[in-house]
């Protein structure tokens, strides 16, 4: 529980390292310093506007600033906090259930900093549907929180083969707050930084060590000192065990692991990052110790930070590492696969997630073995779709009379199991898969079913199965004959007919859709209609269209509002395009009009476009304004392209302006483009700057593809350079993709190869191509197994053609087909 | 308008196909602008109507051209575009050059440096796919559309989309690009559609890019960009691939990591049917 005196604290009365804030050791090592001098950079004018607005309206709000390690995101929070809501309580829950538990009244500020910390996990989930409350129900209220983007991506990644165990934290994450990135380099206005330098000596070396990358609040805060020792190896500043633990708990965190890292998992997969001398002569106590010394701070942040994930107060139970150095030690392994005894040490990740998140690590690098059994204990431990993945797999390792075993009776594995027979290429075994899958449940392996049938040319077996299914009430089967056989009416209609005889209104669809492709439209808004009767909400925005088609203006508009009735705003969207086209621009200002007022929000940036095309610039404006209320900038995206391509280049750069400061970089990246094609590569990359001061590397990494293309090398290299020392990893790779397209093998390969040195695992698969491509296969072996053991899947097949061609070991060809079934061995 | 300097406009045939256009240059310069222009739009109508569909606008001795001039040059490309025929400029003065490029027009226009090489280059073209070949061409786009209409397809810019179901849409991408590419000139197109329809609520796309040969990086930005605003709203999209070459791309372009990937629609459909939440159909 909060006691009562950290309760009432406002921001500037709480110690700002007690909030997260990194403390910023002095050149020589000093710690206890003040925090260094506040640099203002774009961002901030967003977050504090973002404040200053809920305290105005009385408004609750969710800010989250992204960005990666150190790079200013919780001390820039804490600054706009001080001066915009300086009167505020700052409340600082320690994690997910002293959040739930919190008492948060109205003009409160709630910190999350390192917000995954508090929506990870079972009580994660719990937390984030009491912050969503919290929001409802109190104002004015600003939560504010700080995040990766990498644990952004995994806490509303919607994976592929995996249930869905999160729905208030991915509902939370992706619809109710405002995002803001904070971009990871400090180089907003260069003067002031360097005159702050001149009075902050701490400031001053971090500039000096950062260089060109900007990377300043990075080397302040003391992240280098900790990767240059860790670089060092084991044995020097780390004694090998402690290298190895540290190792290992940002090999767990790379691999999968999404909170801090059991410390049986440190244990156990620690000693594969030992060699067989450090493993003889670590001592009975290597573990404690080594955790010991690594949880210690010295004079600067201390790698390993020790939690407790176990119910009740005790001793740490698992370590997470400091995370400047976690992306480092990412980076330069990223293109390695970990030693067998990590994936034995698997075993002891905290939840089902983690295992099926591992387990589909290893799959991906083909330790089919490991994969195996983390899906399988995934399984036991309740995971919803780890047996889907664990039946694909099987098939390939164990053939498929093991995989129908594994599957069981879950209706997903089935299903997985016939997608992945169809997509290889066996359609009866796929047919049986889906069969079962049917069995089991799965709605749609009906469709399947009768799709696969009808594909063959049988279509009176297509029907039975049709028939089958909607038997179970399942009227799906024949809708999908039915788009199948659009081509020929009658058929067509039949089947929708039956569908429409057990009760489908989108048979009613299909029907329309037949009459309306025969000519007869009367008919066409017949079965419309009683789509619409029925309860189909899309047949309004179709009797738009057929009324509008047989010239009956009044009955269109009626179907739109029909429409809107039915919340469906499609109609009246559609009506405004039909009215755009039709030369009737006033009637579709209207029609837009309404859909706006039905939430559509896209409607405002055609409301823009048609004022500019009118030559009302100030109206544009305000239309795309508004549209920037309704949460989305996409409208001045969209005019800064409309007059990007009239060549007003000003108008533009303003729109664009506008749509970065509400959070899309997109059209400073088409402006950069567009000006560079123009031949005015100065605006170029001022307008490219403007993108990286909002965190997007992407239009210095396309101007570097441009310049190639045109033959201006100096220029190409520059851009690539600065992306690259943006944090675009992949800017190289790109670079010597156009290299090879223009045939420029060897500049392509220099390339691929700095790609592979900025940690972009993608370089070393196109670097295995290039080199299989020119006969040199040994070469290209190594680089796709390094690709393959940074977990991309297409790469595999290329290993695969490498070993296949390289002479002149005769037992390849066998070794190849041996490989396919059973993976790589676990040890890589 | 008595003291304005206006270009003469002159016309010969080069060969029995080809026409050039010449704007003539009087001793204080010349510009197609507002005053100059109408005559040119004259004079290219009239070309039309007689059947001279192949045209070279010699523009040497002009130095500038205003937006009526460059409407005036666009309207006289559409016109002759619509029958099989092209409208290729001269240009040799280098602020022109720069307006039409800064206009992205010298994507729409051929530029040449000198009338021989704009005549050779379209004689080549000509020889290679003639008038009515052309012709043929754009009736079969008109005919794809008007047929996507009367299959009761809804038709959105340049692509079709369909729904299947009360949470799926199939999205037809089309590309007005002659090699079917979706790059920096055809995506906006492309995330219009996709922002339009997540804003009316449908969340679960198909996106079928079987007509679609080329997809640069702006392109895959925008099928990027519409997956972050649906992952918002618990959606997703699947990709329809055709062709092994087109899939090879899109491995390159990163996209096989991020989008489930099917040969045909239907596949994809039932794919996305078993993501949604409610799996209602």
């Amino acid at each position: 529980m909060l006691d009562g005196e950290t309760r009432w604290r406002t921001a500037r009365q709480w110690d700002p390292v007690r909030l997260g804030v990194r403390p910023a050791p002095g050149p020589d090592g000093t710690a206890d310093l003040l925090l260094p001098e506040y640099l203002l950079r774009p961002h901030d004018e967003t977050l504090r506007q973002r404040l200053a607005r809920t305290a105005a309206t009385n408004d609750a709000v969710f800010v989250l600033l992204v960005g990666g390690s150190a790079s200013g995101k919780t001390r820039a929070v804490y600054e706009a906090v001080a001066a915009i809501l300086p009167d505020w309580p700052v409340l600082h829950p320690a994690d997910a259930d002293e959040l739930t538990a919190a008492d948060v009244g109205p003009r409160t500020v709630l910190w999350l900093d390192e917000t995954q910390r508090y929506l990870s996990g079972a009580s994660g989930e719990k937390a984030a549907r009491a912050l969503g409350r919290l929001l409802d129900r109190v104002a004015p209220l600003a939560v504010v929180g700080t995040m990766w983007p990498e644990h952004l991506r995994r806490l509303t990644e919607n994976r592929r083969g995996m249930e869905d165990e999160s729905p208030h934290t991915r509902a939370l994450l992706t619809g109710r707050h405002a995002q803001i990135t904070v971009p990871d380099t400090l180089s907003g206005d260069a003067s002031a930084v360097a005159a702050a330098a001149a009075r902050d000596p701490r400031l001053a070396a971090a500039v000096r060590a950062a260089g060109p990358g900007n990377r300043v609040l990075q080397h302040l805060t003391g992240g280098p000192e900790l990767v240059h020792r860790w670089d060092m190896g084991p044995g020097k500043w780390f004694t090998a065990p402690e290298h190895a633990v540290l190792t290992a708990a940002v090999e767990a965190r790379r691999l999968g692991h999404a909170s801090a890292v059991p410390a049986g998992l440190l244990k156990e997969a620690a000693a594969g990052f030992m060699d067989s001398t450090a493993r003889a002569t670590a001592g009975k106590e290597w573990f404690p110790a080594a955790i010991g010394a690594l949880t210690t701070a010295g004079r600067g942040p201390a790698p390993l930070i020790a939690e407790r994930h176990e119910p009740g107060v005790g001793d740490p139970d698992s370590y997470r590492p400091d995370d400047y150095l976690e992306q480092h030690i990412r980076r330069v392994r990223a293109h390695r696969a970990p030693p067998a005894e990590f994936w034995t040490g698997a075993a002891w990740a905290r939840t089902a997630d983690d295992l099926h998140a591992f387990g589909r690590a290893a799959g991906q690098r083909r330790r089919y073995g490991c994969a195996a059994a983390l899906y399988e204990m995934a399984v036991e431990r309740g995971h919803g779709r780890a047996r889907a993945a664990w039946t694909v797999l099987r098939e390939t390792t164990d053939g498929w009379a093991a995989a129908e075993e594994t599957a069981a009776t879950d209706p997903v594995a089935w299903a997985a199991l016939a997608m992945s027979r169809e997509s290889g290429g066996d359609r009866p075994a796929a047919y049986d898969a889906y069969r079962h899958a049917a069995g089991a449940g799965d709605v749609w392996a009906w469709s399947a079913m009768a799709r696969i049938r009808e594909e063959e040319g049988d279509p009176a077996a297509a029907d039975a199965v049709a028939a089958l299914a909607a038997a179970a009430g399942q009227p799906l089967a024949w809708r999908t004959l039915g788009r199948m056989r659009a081509a020929h009416g009658p058929a067509a209609a039949k089947a929708f007919e039956q569908a429409v005889s057990v009760g489908d209104g989108w048979g009613h669809i299909g029907l329309a859709q037949v009459a309306e492709r025969a000519g007869d439209l009367p008919e066409a808004v017949e079965h419309a209609t009683r789509a619409a009767e029925a309860g189909v909400t899309a047949a309004w925005a179709r009797l738009v269209r057929l009324h509008r088609s047989l010239g009956d203006h009044e009955s269109a508009v009626a179907a739109a509002t029909g429409g809107a009735d039915a919340k469906n705003p499609e109609g009246w969207s559609l009506l405004a395009q039909l009215r755009d086209a039709d030369g009737d621009l006033p009637g579709a200002e209207a029609a837009h009009r309404e859909a706006a007022a039905l939430g559509v929000g896209a409607a405002w940036r055609e409301l823009a476009l048609l004022a500019e095309s009118d030559g009302d610039r100030v109206a544009a404006e305000e239309a795309a304004a508004q549209a920037v209320r309704t949460g989305d900038p996409e409208a001045w995206t969209a005019l800064a392209e409309a007059r990007a391509k009239r060549g007003d280049d000003a108008g533009a750069a303003h729109a664009a302006a506008e749509a970065a400061r509400a959070g899309d970089v997109e059209a400073w990246i088409t402006l950069a483009r567009g000006r560079e094609r123009a031949g005015d590569a100065e605006g170029a990359e001022r307008a490219a700057d403007l993108a990286a001061d909002r965190g997007s590397p992407a239009a210095w990494a396309a101007l570097s593809r441009m310049r190639e293309r045109a033959g201006d090398r100096d220029g190409s290299r520059r851009a690539v350079l600065r992306a690259a020392a943006l944090g675009a990893l992949d800017a190289w790779t790109a670079l010597g993709r156009v290299r090879e397209a223009l045939d420029d093998t060897a500049a392509a390969e220099r390339a691929y190869v700095r790609g592979c040195a900025a940690g972009d695992t993608e370089a070393y698969a196109a670097l295995g191509t290039l080199y299989l491509e020119q006969g040199r296969s040994a070469e290209a072996c190594a680089a796709y197994r390094s690709a393959v053991d940074a977990g991309l899947p297409d790469a595999w097949e290329g290993l695969l053609s490498a070993l296949a061609v390289q002479a002149p070991r005769a037992t390849s060809a066998q070794t190849v087909s041996r490989l396919r079934t059973t993976g790589l061995p676990a040890q890589g | 308008m008595g003291g304005q300097v206006q270009p003469k406009v002159s016309y010969a045939e080069q060969s029995s196909d080809i026409t050039v256009v010449r704007l003539e240059r009087d001793d204080r310069g010349s510009a197609l602008d507002i005053h100059s222009a109408p005559e040119l739009r004259t004079v290219l109508a009239r070309l039309v109507e007689e059947g001279r569909l192949i045209l070279v606008v010699d523009l040497s001795a002009i130095d500038d051209v205003d937006s009526t001039g460059l409407g005036v040059l666009v309207g006289g490309l559409k016109r002759v575009h619509f029958k099989g025929g092209t409208l290729s400029l001269v240009v040799t003065n280098d602020r022109l050059r720069a307006i039409l490029s800064k206009t992205a027009l010298t994507k729409v226009f051929r530029v040449h440096d000198d009338v021989p090489s704009a005549v050779a280059t379209l004689v080549a073209d000509y020889a290679e796919e003639g008038i009515e070949q052309r012709l043929a061409a754009i009736e079969e786009r008109k005919a794809r559309k008007r047929r996507a209409t009367e299959e009761g397809i809804m038709v959105s810019g340049d692509h079709t989309y369909e729904h299947v179901t009360e949470d799926i849409t199939l999205v037809n991408v089309m590309s007005r690009d002659p090699g079917g590419e979706i790059s920096v000139y055809t995506a906006p197109t492309l995330r219009e559609l996709l922002v339009d329809l997540i804003n009316q609520g449908r969340y679960f796309l198909v996106v079928d890019l079987t007509s679609v040969e080329l997809l640069d990086s702006t392109g895959v930005g925008v099928l990027v960009g519409a997956l972050k605003r649906l992952r918002a709203h618990d959606g997703t999209i699947a990709l329809v691939v055709e062709s092994e070459r087109a899939l090879k791309l899109f491995r390159i372009t990163g996209l096989t990591k991020v989008f489930p990937i099917f040969a045909t629609a239907d596949p994809a459909v039932e794919f996305l049917g078993r993501e949604v939440p409610t799996a209602h159909a």
